[in-house]
């Protein structure tokens, strides 16, 4: 892992500056602390110096100058420390008792020079003078131990802004050094992807922090993208097949027409070219309607509608169509208005029509098929039954894929998009499509949603819902097949 | 008629100057939007076959330009977008017929005609004749010779279009649009099987066919000639 990108790393610099931050505050409080500190020491001080003094007054009255040099000499010969000085001085200046060289020159509270026996280190000491009687008498004690103390207490707080501060940048590091992995190993990731690798995934770590999360989110978006891209590819292929097989006709009856003699040969080569060239349109056209209907969500040429009125009018239309193949159409039991959708009805009406179309194509001859509706106040179904062959119950799920025969007809191009648009336009409009058993033969139900509120559909309120019983169908089994 | 063409694809240009010379027509071509505004703003033609997607200016925004400065001239868009929404919005924009490519030209000249004898008004009549066949369409009933004929609705929507369109080509492509209001070709022979019906009940019974299949084209009715 490179080292510079731990250390721009999003935690680093957020433990730096904690530390910044940290030591700012550390500073401000130390000082405070400092300072408080001192005042209370130096308050102990000027009260022992207070003591001392009143001690010096007391003998002063007791015995007068001779008593102050009694007790001023006992005392610096008791006082060990070194810590504590006394002076007794003629008002002249001169010394009469004590380890004070030279008298002070202030009254009340002062600093004594530095210079002289007292002066023991480099300490100064504080003194209060006053004269007693014709006398001037001074008790002073050292300062050092305001400085020591104030000494240590910098040097905890010191101590401790450098151990804090190092911890921040420890943990900082340790923590960015963790989240850097994390991203480098999604950005290696994303790269090998971006370079057509679509079988890598992130690794999802037991911490189930927010990287972990995110790691699943894109491994989730990952798995949808080769999924897209594995049906993409399979489409692309079969659509090359299903346009190469055409155009190869095409290409061999121009060929022909053009080594024709016979005009009137020639030109009815060149009709059957110009159709196939029309087929292949036609695929191009529904793989582009599929494709635009997949992937737009404009809803504005939505509206309500009766389905019922839209089944009876294919009915209407289909009919002798599919009379004219030997089968039979039957619609008598849907309603002539209501059961309401929300949604194009162009392009239901399109998947309608697929849905006939295919029923017809593979019932066979001499079948029956069946349009029904049902409505109730929750939903509307239409449900294109036949009594043909069906369709085994473990290949429901592919009919819907893309070109995908399963009697393997490769003669007719485009066939395998009828069922791909009907499960487009359903997924559109959030309707479920179920491909049940018919016994014999297939039963597609498309089950819509309610119609949204505001009620844009009047007769909502008015009619009362049409409820439709589906012709007794032996053994009817509606099993959910393609989920949309 | 004066047709401008405004396709920017030379060759294509050059076929439908070809062929609606051939049937009669004076054509210019341009191969770029600005070009086709300017000619129709300052020129007088008949009609405008407009491609959607050329360069200078799309066809959407040239129509859009011309109606915005009052321009009555019929647009038939002519446009590999092919989809609903975009015959919609073309539609919508002012335009009076959508072709989508790959076409015949037999479909193209079928729709050139219709768009040029459209009436300028908006009288609706309430009748149509075709030599002694009657066509109410106040009382929804068809009579040939004095003989009521029993039509289903679709039969007479189909009847409908095509004696409003008399003595001119229909093609299947309009029929599937004006009558089932499809604007995709179903792979059945839905316009085949309602006009066999149409034609069992109209000229069967009857001396003389009024409706008349043109091969490679479409369908049109008119009085014996």
């Amino acid at each position: 892992m490179r080292r510079a990108s731990v250390f721009s790393g999003i935690a680093f610099r957020s433990a730096l500056l904690f530390m910044l931050v940290f030591s700012v505050v550390l500073g401000v409080a130390g000082f405070a602390l400092l300072k408080t500190t001192q005042a209370s020491m130096n308050d102990q001080l000027r009260s022992s110096i207070t003591q001392d003094f009143d001690l010096l007054r007391d003998a002063n009255v007791t015995g007068g100058e001779t008593e102050l040099v009694k007790f001023i000499r006992a005392a610096v010969a008791t006082r060990s420390d070194k810590q504590s000085a006394f002076g007794l001085f003629k008002i002249s200046g001169k010394r009469i008792a004590g380890n004070i060289p030279s008298a002070p020159n202030f009254r009340g509270w002062g600093l004594l020079p530095t210079e002289g026996p007292q002066a023991q280190g480099d300490s100064p000491f504080l003194g209060y003078a006053e004269m007693l009687d014709d006398n001037v008498v001074v008790a002073a004690r050292s300062e050092r131990f305001v400085l020591t103390e104030s000494g240590v207490v910098l040097n905890a707080l010191i101590l401790a802004g450098i151990v804090i501060c190092a911890s921040a940048l420890v943990i900082g590091y340790v923590l960015s050094h963790g989240v850097s992995s994390k991203l480098e190993v999604i950005d290696r990731t994303l790269d090998q992807v971006s370079r057509g690798n679509s079988e890598v995934r992130l690794p999802v770590g037991r911490t189930n922090d927010q990287i972990d999360h995110v790691s699943g989110q894109i491994n989730a978006h990952l798995d949808r993208l080769s999924e897209f891209m594995g049906g993409l590819r399979n489409t692309i292929v079969a659509i090359a097949h299903d346009l190469k097989s055409p155009l190869n006709r095409a290409y061999l009856l121009l060929q022909d027409a053009a080594e024709e003699t016979d005009p009137s040969a020639a030109s009815a080569k060149l009709e059957r070219a110009q159709s196939e060239m029309e087929t292949l349109g036609g695929v191009l056209d529904t793989v582009l309607r599929i494709s635009r209907i997949e992937t737009s969500d404009d809803s504005s040429s939505y509206t309500a509608f009766s389905a019922a009125e839209l089944v009876r009018d294919l009915a209407l239309t289909f009919d002798p169509v599919i009379d004219g193949n030997g089968q039979t159409l039957t619609w008598e039991n849907v309603p002539t208005s209501g059961a309401p959708i929300f949604g194009d009805r162009k392009m239901v009406q399109q998947m309608l029509v697929n849905l006939i179309e295919n029923a017809s194509r593979h019932a066979g001859p001499g079948a029956r098929i069946s349009l029904l509706v049902r409505a109730d106040s929750a939903q509307t179904a239409i449900i294109v039954a036949d009594n043909g062959p069906g369709i085994p119950a473990d290949k429901r799920d592919e009919v819907f894929q893309p070109f995908r025969r399963l009697n393997a007809d490769r003669g007719s191009p485009g066939a395998g998009l009828g069922l791909a648009l009907v499960k487009a336009v359903a997924t559109r409009h959030h309707a479920r499509i179920q491909l049940g058993d018919n016994g014999p033969g297939l039963r597609v139900t498309i089950t819509f949603p309610p119609i949204p509120e505001p009620l844009p559909w009047p007769e909502r309120q008015a009619t009362t819902p049409a409820v439709i019983t589906a012709p007794a169908v032996s053994a009817t089994v509606a099993e959910p097949a393609a989920q949309p | 008629m004066k047709i401008l063409v405004a396709e920017d694809d030379p060759q294509s240009s050059e076929f439908l100057r070809k062929g609606l010379v051939q049937e009669g027509h004076s054509v210019e071509c341009v191969g770029d939007g600005r070009d086709a505004l300017s000619y129709c703003l300052y020129n007088n033609c008949d009609m405008l076959i407009l491609d959607r997607m050329m360069p200078g200016m799309d066809g959407l925004t040239v129509l859009k330009t011309l109606r915005a400065a009052g321009r009555k001239v019929p647009v038939l868009f002519l446009t590999s977008m092919g989809d609903v929404e975009d015959r919609v919005e073309g539609l919508l924009a002012g335009g009076d017929d959508y072709l989508v490519k790959p076409f015949h030209f037999s479909e193209l000249l079928a729709r050139v005609t219709s768009l040029a004898r459209r009436p300028a008004g908006n009288e609706q009549p309430t009748k149509l004749i075709v030599h002694d066949l009657e066509l109410d369409l106040l009382s929804h009933t068809a009579k040939r010779a004095g003989v009521n004929i029993d039509l289903q609705a679709k039969e007479f929507t189909l009847l409908e279009v095509l004696m409003r369109n008399a003595g001119r080509i229909i093609t299947k492509t309009m029929l599937l649009e004006q009558v089932w209001d499809f604007n995709f070709d179903p792979k059945t022979t839905v316009v085949e099987t309602h006009m066999s019906r149409l034609r069992a009940k109209v000229d069967k019974p009857f001396d003389t066919p009024l409706i008349h299949t043109t091969r490679n084209s479409g369908y049109s009715i008119h009085a014996p000639r």
